[in-house]
């Protein structure tokens, strides 16, 4: 199967967005960097509404838009609701924010880490899962969400506050972005374990089946090979490696920054790479998930 | 409870695709989505291989399997796919958005999305033949008599297929293809060559309950096939 580009963005923007938002909520009930919160509340309004561009733009039938409201059991109507629930925990933020100038009532910020976190978890149970996939599965899909956007909210606000508040030698929530950055290496890299084991041990396994189907309607195909279906393997393996690479030197880049203070130069190649360790995480996901074969296994 | 599905006999299938040509006229698919599509599985060798004519092979046709726990079902955010009274999964076409959310939920690869209606398609195991007492185009088309529909709650050997009615009434003067067709069945039951339950075989199951059947005999069901 080939990359669902329009869904990998709007994942990695939603993921983005909501660990932002949770971020700079963090700071506000931390009351750390005042002069970030701004910039980092526009960054993660863009980035939510950019996620929600991403979902009309893999949808056909604009006009019936709202009809993706209506079925509640759906993961896909659920991210839909937690992202309305967001993007208005966010006005309620701003709002609160010019009243009290600045100072924002710990209760809205909770609720926005909240939100944010509901949204994570719904943006992982809908875009990296096929509903077949078993109960670990989707937990690991979960997990891995969650991973990613503990690296990519905090990453992003240090870059805000490190851009905004120049003045200001401290890091503004401590070591949270590298200790984001490394959870999210771990998480990618134990889903990626996961897809590979959970798959070998149903497809590759069985020894049967896959490289024997051959589709006349399309006599130009290659017949699917054991190797294309797992992320270590075949055309996905460098994407794989890269995936995992690209998480770990996210982890030391925020790391180095969180020992030397601020430096927005390491905390930017920190975030570039994280997100495009999830983005890659994604892309492999969609292109080892050919259908049908060891089902099971997804 | 009702659950409508298709059975094919694999060892009468003689791979010429009649049900996807079938389908596809019967149904207005779109060039480059089918429906209805068949494998070609193997040529493998056979467990006791020695000369390189010891091979088998056997055709396998896809489409949609009408699933129990329909995936595509649980993931459409708009209720669009739905799992009917009579067991099949149908897409209300005023509903869809086009979100293509159930294309990559499917474990098989049957759904398309129609380029010019911008709504999800598929096997619909043509209702609206069903609905007035016919039989689904592929099973009515098939050459090789492989394939049976009916209600999978009844079993499996009275899933029916067309038969050719010759006792007609020559003195009568309605010659009607109609008059011959009307309660021209033969069953599975009655057809087929004998089958073990262990020769009746599902597409790979992850908890969705393909409801479409299969049936292979004396060779070896390859499972993990890619559908994509
Ligand atoms: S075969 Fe695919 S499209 Fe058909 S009901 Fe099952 S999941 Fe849905
Ligand atoms: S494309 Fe249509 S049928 Fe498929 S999930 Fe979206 S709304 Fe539902």
């Amino acid at each position: 199967m080939i990359a669902q580009w329009p869904l990998v963005i709007a994942s990695v923007c939603l993921a983005w967005g909501a660990g932002l938002f949770a971020s700079l909520c963090a700071a506000s009930l931390a009351g750390r960097a005042p002069r970030a919160r701004i910039g980092a509340w526009v960054v993660a309004v863009i980035l939510l509404l950019a996620g929600a561009l991403g979902f009309m733009l893999r949808t056909s039938h604009w006009d019936r838009l709202f009809n993706s409201f209506a079925h509640l059991a759906s993961p896909i109507t659920q991210e839909l609701i937690c992202l309305v629930i967001v993007i208005a925990l966010a006005l309620v933020y701003l709002v609160a924010y010019r009243r009290s100038e600045g100072e924002v009532p710990a209760p809205v910020s909770a609720a926005g880490i909240a939100g944010a976190a509901l949204l994570v978890v719904t943006v992982g149970r809908s875009a990296i899962v096929p509903a077949t996939t078993p109960a670990l599965g989707q937990v690991m899909a979960v997990v891995a969400a969650c991973g990613a956007a503990f690296a990519l909210g905090p990453m992003s606000f240090e870059l805000v506050a490190g851009i905004t508040d120049r003045q200001s030698r401290k890091t503004a929530l401590g070591a949270f972005s590298a200790i984001g950055g490394g959870v999210g290496a771990l998480t990618t890299a134990g889903y990626l374990a996961y897809l590979q084991a959970a798959r070998s041990a149903a497809v590759v396994g069985t020894g049967r089946g896959v490289e024997f189907g051959v589709d006349p309607t399309r006599p130009q195909a290659s017949i699917a090979t054991k190797a294309s279906l797992l992320p270590f393997g075949g055309e996905c393996l460098p994407l794989a490696i890269a995936a995992i690479g690209c998480a770990v030197l996210a982890f030391a880049f925020a790391l180095a920054a969180c020992r030397k203070g601020v430096r927005p130069a390491l905390v930017a190649m920190a975030l570039v790479l994280a997100v495009v360790s999830f983005t890659l995480l994604l892309v492999v996901f969609f292109m080892t998930g050919t259908a049908g074969a060891g089902a099971a296994a997804f | 409870m009702t659950q409508y599905a298709i059975v094919t006999d694999l060892n009468r299938c003689v791979g010429c695709m009649g049900c996807t040509v079938a389908c596809k006229v019967a149904n207005g698919v779109e060039v480059g989505s089918y429906w209805e599509k068949l494998l070609r599985i193997g040529p493998t060798r056979k467990p006791n291989y020695v000369h390189t004519n010891d091979v088998e092979m056997y055709y396998l046709p896809i489409h949609c399997q009408h699933c129990l726990n329909a995936p595509c079902v649980s993931v459409c955010p708009t209720g669009a796919s739905k799992k009917m009274d009579d067991g099949t999964v149908q897409i209300d076409k005023e509903q869809c958005i086009g979100c293509q959310a159930c294309v990559p939920a499917c474990p098989y690869g049957v759904r398309y999305l129609n380029e010019t209606t911008n709504v999800v398609e598929k096997c619909t195991l043509c209702e609206q033949l069903v609905e007035q007492g016919g039989l689904p185009q592929c099973v009515e088309q098939c050459g090789g008599r492989a394939r049976f529909f009916g209600d999978l709650d009844k079993g499996i050997e009275t899933f029916e297929a067309p038969a050719i009615q010759y006792d007609m009434d020559r003195e009568s003067a309605d010659h009607s293809y109609e008059s011959q067709q009307q309660g021209c069945r033969v069953t599975l039951g009655e057809l087929a060559e004998p089958y073990a339950d262990s020769d009746v075989y599902t597409l790979d199951d992850a908890g969705n309950g393909p409801a479409v059947r299969y049936i292979l005999r004396n060779r070896e069901w390859k499972d993990g096939v890619s559908f994509a």
